[in-house]
């Protein structure tokens, strides 16, 4: 059966999306996008530099895949939205992932800030999935303020720490009527099955994916393990018990049935 | 004028297209903010640069 996940009108097989920063070849990207069957990547925007002009990253991405920019280096919505109206001017198209970040050591997003950047860019027509520290009123506001998804990080950006806010990031999936998407911290295949288990719409991968000794094949691992855990939360996880249910007869072999009820 | 928050002399009057073919750069792949407001295309040839102007020239790059 067909298990699309609709976005901003568009229907994704592949709920691995793919962040493309550090790599250490602009080569590696065609390739780990190829693998890990995604049909979503991230971009970034920045300043030319005239002196050392760089390579268009874009000339390595497929054709047909979904460019989503970030607007990293915001500080604060306004500054969201300047780079947002920048990407789509640039080409990107109208899919844009808020990240409103004014604290460098941890980089935690501003939830208020990011729900004004939300709030405008969706009445601009841009399909916007906010990247967000998981909090219930903050979800509920972005789903107000018309995002396509939700996006709660999994522990910092960068940190391969995984699902540290694995409750938070539950009780968002109950109660948002919108995909959930964890992005940022997911630092193994495991920690993204997981994900995917607790019924996340997909789960949003970089620096697992790009600092693996081998990213090409990590993101092979990846792609398997998210069709993994989808596939476990669609079959209906068994329940969790406290003590021991033997899963073999019991009775009726070897002991006679008065020292079983002894038992 | 500034661009890209340097401080930027041109040898002569010429537009925001004739400043990006002078920098060498495709004009396909980049976007303009000028005065802190994006320009489409279409009117990079009708927009002269000033002195005071602030233009930013952005491009695409990796991003997680």
């Amino acid at each position: 059966m067909d298990d699309f996940l609709r976005i901003g009108g568009r229907d994704l097989s592949c709920r691995l999306f793919l962040g493309t920063g550090k790599f250490t070849s602009y080569d590696l990207i065609p390739q780990v996008i190829r693998e890990s069957g995604s049909q979503l990547v991230t971009v970034a925007l920045r300043r030319m530099d005239f002196d050392t002009p760089q390579e268009n990253m874009v000339n390595y991405l497929p054709p047909g895949v979904i460019l989503m920019t970030n607007t990293s280096g915001a500080r604060n919505a306004a500054e969201a939205v300047r780079i947002a109206r920048l990407a789509r001017a640039a080409g990107c198209g109208d899919w844009v992932k808020i990240e409103v970040v004014p604290d460098h050591k941890y980089l935690l997003p501003d939830n208020c800030e990011t729900i004004k950047a939300t709030k405008t860019l969706a009445a601009e027509g841009f399909v916007v999935l906010p990247y967000m520290s998981p909090d219930l009123v903050a979800a509920k506001n972005l789903v107000e303020a018309g995002a396509a998804a939700v996006m709660p990080l999994g522990s910092p950006i960068g940190s391969n720490r995984g699902l540290k806010t694995k409750e938070l990031v539950r009780i968002l999936i109950e109660e948002i009527n919108l995909p959930i998407i964890v992005d940022a911290g997911i630092g193994s295949p495991s920690e993204a099955a997981e994900a995917m288990e607790m019924g996340c719409a997909a789960v949003l991968v970089n620096t697992a994916i790009a600092t693996a000794r081998d990213p090409v094949a990590m993101a092979r691992a990846f792609a398997l393990a998210v069709e993994a855990g989808r596939g476990a939360y669609k079959a209906g996880l068994g329940p969790v018990r406290t003590y021991a249910e033997a899963s073999s007869p019991l009775t009726g072999f070897l002991h006679d049935s008065a020292e079983d009820k002894g038992r | 004028m500034t661009v890209n928050g340097k401080e930027t002399n041109l040898e002569r009057e010429m537009s925001i297209a004739e400043f990006l073919r002078f920098k060498g750069i495709v004009e396909a792949l980049v976007a303009v903010e000028y005065n802190l407001n994006w320009v489409r295309r279409e009117e990079w040839p009708n927009i002269t640069l000033k002195e005071d102007d602030r233009v930013e020239v952005i491009q695409i790059m990796a991003g997680g």
